[in-house]
């Protein structure tokens, strides 16, 4: 058993700027505007490589969640959760609900992110909208 | 109809084990090596191509080939996880038909469970340098909570139910009960599976597979040899493969590289998923196999889950005959990559060798298919069709 990790490298550098900055950055292309999350150095829509880190609304719906009921990192006691977002720009994220969880299906639910402390680092949530 | 075939397996061995305290690494890959070997007919000087994975101990090939002191002209390490050793089927079809080996030799082996992988603690194989470690691991995920998430959203689109998915355990539980090497023999219910502990929401304990040492091989040739051998002929007749990504963050999870891989096969075969008498289908869980079967054409997306419940994948009774040999739910899942096991079972239906509780009647053609990697994120499926020569 260890921690998660986090690791800067070159292509998330600027992600993990953002989430200091309390507003997320996803890379989008500059040649088509599609947003894309994981980072990568090509559009996958339009294969430009013309690139730039822009600002995201930090709101979507949730697409699927899983709730863990055993331990499997030391900084994550179970259960803990885990979501996958479809942000309104498009992409789908990962992170974590915080807050309220809702009563049966979390899919569809609207959600906004926020950036919380996790075991000195500081991440991105999602908490379910007003 | 006579189709042309790519290849042949005439030598299949799965380990009887399924836990192996004193045996190494090298030595249970030699022994399921010798296994398939034996099976063939053939002995280690036949052996002039090598396929096999990271489980493999050494760098690539290199080891075992000086461990079993094998005279090699061609090796291959593709990796793709747990499909590696149905693509290492039709890359030595191809390297066959390319003039580059005569007899190919694919082993799996390890001992996962002497390593300490063996009670749920299996951390995703991930490494910091992947692109996309940064933008899961920080946030807890861990192997099961993508198939989880594909479990859920599966649910919410198509109404597939907990029960449902249970069907897919119990059905490869009433074919393990007639393996004597099975793992777990024990005839479950849906109630047992859906009553066993929640471990990621909606997986429960039953609905994941067993972790086992051990392993399998399988030796391909070409038809000239395998002819003058005397084992029943088993030919391969279609290979896919298909890795399956995020597309950017637009992909559908609920959706697999099955549905091209299984494509890609079919039209190589000449055949139609209505055709496929006997299918083995990974099942790392039982999310898994749903997905796969609905992506390779067995009943319309969305639809599997009446598909395969009421032992609808049971042997004899059910719509089709899916991992009789109890699959890696209940059987053998060898170092966490269940590719090979399933082109074992596949080639015993083909040579009418399965256990005869468990037998497709006169199974003339026959799928496997797996996932390597995991669903949801990023993998890669294998698909290849089997036809009694
Ligand atoms: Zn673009």
């Amino acid at each position: 058993m260890g921690k998660t990790t986090p690791v800067m490298s070159l292509s998330d550098a600027p992600m993990w700027q953002s989430i200091e900055n309390g507003k997320l950055a996803l890379m989008a292309c500059k040649t088509c505007g599609t947003y894309r999350y994981p980072p990568s150095p090509i559009c996958p829509k339009c294969l430009s490589m013309e690139t730039e880190w822009k600002p995201i609304a930090g709101t979507g719906t949730i697409l699927s969640w899983v709730v863990f009921h055993r331990k499997y990192f030391d900084d994550f006691p179970p259960p803990y959760n885990a979501v996958a977002v479809r942000l309104d720009e498009g992409p789908i994220i990962m992170t974590n609900l915080v807050g309220e969880e809702p009563e049966g299906s979390w899919i569809g639910k609207r959600v906004s992110l926020e950036y919380v402390d996790h075991d000195g680092r500081r991440q991105h949530a999602a908490r379910i909208a007003e | 109809m006579r189709r042309p075939g790519l290849g042949y397996i005439v030598g299949a061995y799965e380990h009887p084990l399924r836990d192996a305290p004193d045996r190494s690494v090298a030595q249970l890959h030699a022994e399921v090596a010798a296994g398939a070997l034996a099976d063939a007919g053939l002995t280690k000087d036949d052996v002039d191509g090598l396929f096999c994975g990271p489980d493999t101990p050494g760098t690539g090939p290199l080891s075992m080939a000086d461990y079993m002191n094998l005279n090699l002209r061609h090796v291959d390490t593709t990796n793709t996880s747990g499909s590696s050793y149905l693509i290492h089927v039709a890359h030595a079809c191809q390297a066959i038909a390319a003039g580059k080996c005569d007899v190919a030799l694919i082993t799996l082996a390890g001992r996962p469970r002497q390593e300490g992988k063996a009670k749920g603690s299996l951390k995703r194989a991930d490494n910091p340098n992947q692109p996309d470690f940064e933008f899961e691991h920080p946030f807890g995920i861990q192997i099961l909570g993508v198939y989880a998430m594909v479990a859920q959203r599966h649910a919410h689109l198509y109404g597939t139910t907990a029960e449902q998915m249970a069907w897919v355990k119990v059905a490869f539980s009433h074919h393990a009960q007639h393996n004597p090497n099975a793992k777990l023999r024990n005839v479950v219910t849906v109630e047992d599976v859906v009553n066993s502990p929640l471990v990621a929401d909606p997986l429960h304990r039953l609905d994941c597979c067993v972790v086992t040492d051990g392993g399998g091989a399988l030796v391909v040739t070409r038809e000239e040899i395998a002819k003058s051998l005397d084992r029943p002929l088993v030919k391969v007749i279609g290979c896919g493969e298909a890795p399956y990504g995020q597309a950017g963050g637009y992909a559908e999870i609920t959706d697999s590289g099955a549905r091209r891989s299984g494509a890609t096969a079919y039209a190589q075969a000449n055949v139609t998923p209505a055709d496929i008498r006997y299918a083995s289908i990974y099942d790392s869980f039982t999310i898994t196999a749903m997905v796969q079967l609905e992506d390779l054409g067995f009943c319309e997306k969305g639809e599997i889950g009446a598909f395969v419940s009421d032992g609808g994948l049971i042997s004899g009774s059910g719509r089709l005959a899916v991992n009789t040999d109890g699959g890696g739910l209940c059987n053998n899942h060898p170092v966490n990559r269940g590719g090979m096991t399933k082109a074992l079972e596949a080639v015993r239906q083909i040579r009418g060798e399965a256990h005869p509780a468990v037998q497709v009647p006169d199974c003339d053609l026959a799928l496997a298919n797996a996932i390597g990697g995991q669903l949801g994120v990023r993998h890669a499926s294998s698909t290849i069709i089997l036809e009694r020569g």
